[in-house]
């Protein structure tokens, strides 16, 4: 499922995003 | 927008391509965080602090879903609008846990020490009227993703669901800004409210462009209704004329299409172009599927028509470089295929084609004659498969998953193809996993799909 999931290439752009909003976060609360 | 060829051009140095995109996406959802993180912390410990984080990026986000559904080219113009559509419903459901949940977050380390301290602060918080606008915001945000999520399950039409989903969304932004400036913590700052004015009017900007701009360009391009034929059970095939200008378009691309006496209205449908291209006439492959593909039949030669396009990313140009092209289509998912097959042929390719076409029954072949005729003028490989073939059927049968297609596709697999998928999801996602299985690069599999939800 998660190669599938991959192979969508919205799906990939978006776990970057989501994963660039998830390190901003935990900068942000750790500052 | 117009149409016209000036404005057709394959996008290149404007467009974005998808680190462009992430990048860009980043910068907006994550500026009232870093402008926030400029100031100190608030000193009300971490759960405070990731609360208001989460406010101020599920907001912005919010903010951002906007301007994804603008169908600007400088976005879409590389990645495929169907790519930036699906960001929006990904997004979409990403912001509304992170907005929902970020009331329950403040006090959360309480949660654990005393349950019955919590749930009263949290439900002081929801009953206290200066809040009353992030309330009013939280809830129609719930009921706008249920109304996305469940819109084919609800008896609904598709314009009174856009209708609806559009108004809800201004109101939630509106009462969502007035709760950040009213009482968020960290958006009281004048550049934080500075902040926040530009991203809604960024947001404010794309309805207007959307619901006004747009359809005043599309005035001074108007199409006509040329014919509309039934191909098969529930398959038409819509021609339209331009009355002025030139239509350029790529072999595969898509426009949204209107049918009506003006631009106006919120029914516009998303199609692809089945036609090659010729400057002054489309033609559409179209199963009846909603509400306004069902009326198709119903369309008098002689109505005007708007178009907004061309769009997509889904054309030859992703295969520059490919020593051969396979195309796997299912039912009307054929028209793009078609399309760049007719734009091939029409162009001396001489590179191998391989067309695996999928449907049900025998008689939802169509237009079989335009294969036919692409097959005689191309080095085209047609395989036709069938779910349910009838007696006598001498092609491959199954769906278009592992087990049906690779004995049809290994070969291609093997020798460096690029394939394209364009059908109902499922049957796109059945034909990824056999591509998967194959052993076939993420990089040399392009799709098109928009039935997500």
């Amino acid at each position: 499922m998660l190669t599938t999931f991959m192979q969508d290439r919205a799906a990939r752009l978006f776990a970057l995003i989501l994963a660039g909003i998830a390190l901003a976060l935990a900068a942000f609360v750790l500052r | 927008m117009s149409s016209t060829g000036t404005e057709t051009r394959r996008p290149r140095g404007l467009a974005l391509g998808a680190f462009g995109i992430a990048a860009a996406y980043l910068l907006l959802a994550l500026a009232p965080l870093g402008l926030a993180a400029l100031g100190a912390p608030q000193g009300a410990g971490l759960a405070s602090e990731l609360g208001s984080g989460l406010a101020l990026v599920g907001f912005a986000m919010l903010l951002v879903q906007f301007v994804l559904t603008g169908r600007f080219r400088i976005i879409s113009g590389r990645i495929g609008i169907d790519v930036v559509l699906r960001l929006h419903q990904l997004a979409a459901r990403a912001l509304t846990v992170i907005l929902v949940l970020h009331p329950f977050v403040y006090s959360l380390p309480r949660a654990v020490a005393d349950p019955m301290s919590y749930a009263a602060s949290v439900a002081a918080m929801f009953a206290n009227p200066a809040f009353a606008s992030g309330v009013v915001a939280w809830v129609l945000l719930i009921v706008l993703m249920g109304l996305a999520l469940c819109r084919r399950r609800l008896a609904i039409t598709y314009e009174a669901w856009r209708a609806s989903h559009g108004l809800l969304a201004l109101v939630i932004a509106a009462a969502g800004l007035h709760h950040a400036l009213a009482v968020g913590g960290l958006s009281g700052a004048p550049a934080m409210r500075v902040l926040w004015f530009v991203l809604a009017a960024l947001a404010l900007a794309t309805l207007v462009f959307t619901y006004l701009l747009r359809p005043l360009g599309q005035l001074g391009q108007p199409w006509r209704v040329t014919a509309v034929r039934a191909l098969g059970p529930g398959r038409w095939l819509l021609a339209l004329e331009a009355e002025a200008g030139r239509f350029d378009f790529r072999g595969g691309q898509f426009v949204w299409l209107k049918i009506g006496r003006h631009p106006f209205t919120l029914r516009e449908n998303p199609f692809s172009i089945v036609s090659a291209p010729d400057g002054h006439r489309v033609e559409f492959l179209i199963r009846e599927a909603g509400d306004f593909t069902r009326t198709i039949g119903r369309i008098a030669p002689g109505s005007r028509a708007w178009i907004d396009g061309p769009h997509g990313a889904f054309t030859l140009d992703a295969a520059k470089a490919a020593p051969r092209v396979v195309m796997l289509a299912g039912g009307v998912g054929l028209a793009p295929c078609l399309s760049m097959l007719r734009e091939a042929a029409a162009g001396g390719e001489r590179r191998p084609f391989h067309l695996v076409f999928g449907n049900r029954s025998e008689d939802q072949i169509v237009p079989r004659e335009g294969i036919d005729a692409v097959a005689r003028s191309l080095d085209l490989t047609v395989s036709l498969v069938l779910s349910e073939p009838p007696s006598g059927w001498t092609g491959a049968r199954g769906q278009m998953d592992a087990a049906t297609l690779a004995p049809l596709i290994a070969a291609d697999a093997e020798g460096g193809a690029v394939f394209y998928l364009c059908g109902p999801p499922p049957m796109v996602t059945a034909s990824l996993k056999a591509l998967a299985a194959l052993g076939v690069p993420p990089a040399r599999i392009v799709t098109e799909r928009f039935d997500y939800d």
